[in-house]
């Protein structure tokens, strides 16, 4: 008796159709929320006319913070620094100048739960509304 | 609960805490008539001293930073100690191995990071200059350390005192030399 053949072929469509469900690995790092809502929580314009000076405040508050500086490009206006203390935050902060006696600060941040959870973007606003307010505070303390 | 979103980040991970002014008296040392790039030098050959490989560096910013593997060992914690007495209650021929245990204390394989940042201290009427460290380490499982068991950061007062006296020391050097 011959066996019928829609078997193997309902399988087949079944793994071809599944196929499409993964993700790319060159497209996943394209796999982020909404854009430019997020510019918006990781942005903030702040006054600054001296660019090392301004990078120096960054450093200062990031230490206020718990972070330990791991790379800071003076050229660049990069410092990327890590907090342990439990979990993981590693976060990068770059300065855009902007005239008018402005910087446009940026800063984007990953965190790990514990040392065994993955790594993961931070995309909610208030951790990023906590940094820009210490980073507010010790530029105004600078400038005073 | 004290995790806020799916992100995982606990809530006020990067807010100003009551005791960033305690925290940040500790890790900053003055020294007073010293260039910063002097100091900045002097902190370098601390952290070669210590056997920290520098990992990175911008004298512009007045930032080194540093890492060194190492194991330490350190006393047992109360829950320890109870989890031990426990044991040996059930099985009493394990009191030798509890008590060398209890001496002995746990193993730590570990990485030390930390990052030194120099500023001058302008609040100052003569040239002095600022140096803040902050320190953290990762603990792991194993001596591979491929298997990480927590994270911390380090803000034992003693170490920032032994790090700053031996900085003292290597100005003192390098004005010398």
């Amino acid at each position: 008796m011959k066996r019928p053949h829609f078997f193997p072929l309902a399988i087949a469509s079944l793994l071809a159709g599944l196929a499409g469900c993964g993700t790319a690995p060159g497209v996943a790092v394209f796999d982020t929320g909404s854009q430019v809502e997020l510019r918006s929580y990781q942005s903030r314009l702040l006054p600054g006319t001296d660019r090392e000076q301004f990078l120096r405040v960054v450093i200062s508050t990031m230490q206020d913070l718990g972070f330990v500086i791991d790379k800071a490009d003076a050229l660049l206006g990069t410092v990327t620094g890590t907090k342990l203390a439990g979990y993981e935050v590693r976060m990068t902060v770059a300065l855009q100048a902007q005239g008018r006696g402005q910087f446009m600060v940026r800063a984007n941040a990953q965190s790990k739960s514990k040392p065994t959870a993955a790594a993961v973007a931070i995309e909610e606003p208030g951790p990023y509304q906590d940094f820009f307010a210490a980073l507010e505070k010790a530029l105004f303390l600078a400038a005073h | 609960m004290l995790l806020a979103g799916c992100g995982g980040v606990p809530a006020g991970a990067l807010k100003l805490s009551p005791a960033t002014t305690e925290h940040r008296d500790l890790q900053t040392q003055r020294y007073a008539g010293v260039s910063e790039s002097r100091l900045l030098s002097a902190s370098l050959g601390v952290l070669q001293d210590l056997g920290f490989t520098v990992e990175g560096s911008e004298s512009r910013l007045g930032v080194i930073t540093g890492s060194r593997k190492l194991t330490s060992w350190r006393p047992l914690h109360s829950t320890e100690v109870l989890s031990r007495l426990a044991w040996t209650a059930c099985v009493p021929y394990l009191a030798p191995f509890a008590a060398y245990g209890a001496i002995r204390g746990v193993k730590e394989p570990q990485i030390v990071r930390l990052s030194v940042v120099t500023r001058p201290d302008t609040s100052a009427s003569t040239s002095a200059c600022l140096v803040r460290v902050t320190a953290q380490r990762v603990v792991f499982q194993n001596e591979q350390l491929t298997t990480a068991k927590s994270f911390e950061t380090l803000d034992d007062p003693q170490f920032y005192a032994e790090f700053f006296k031996r900085l003292s020391l290597s100005v003192f050097l390098e004005e010398k030399s």
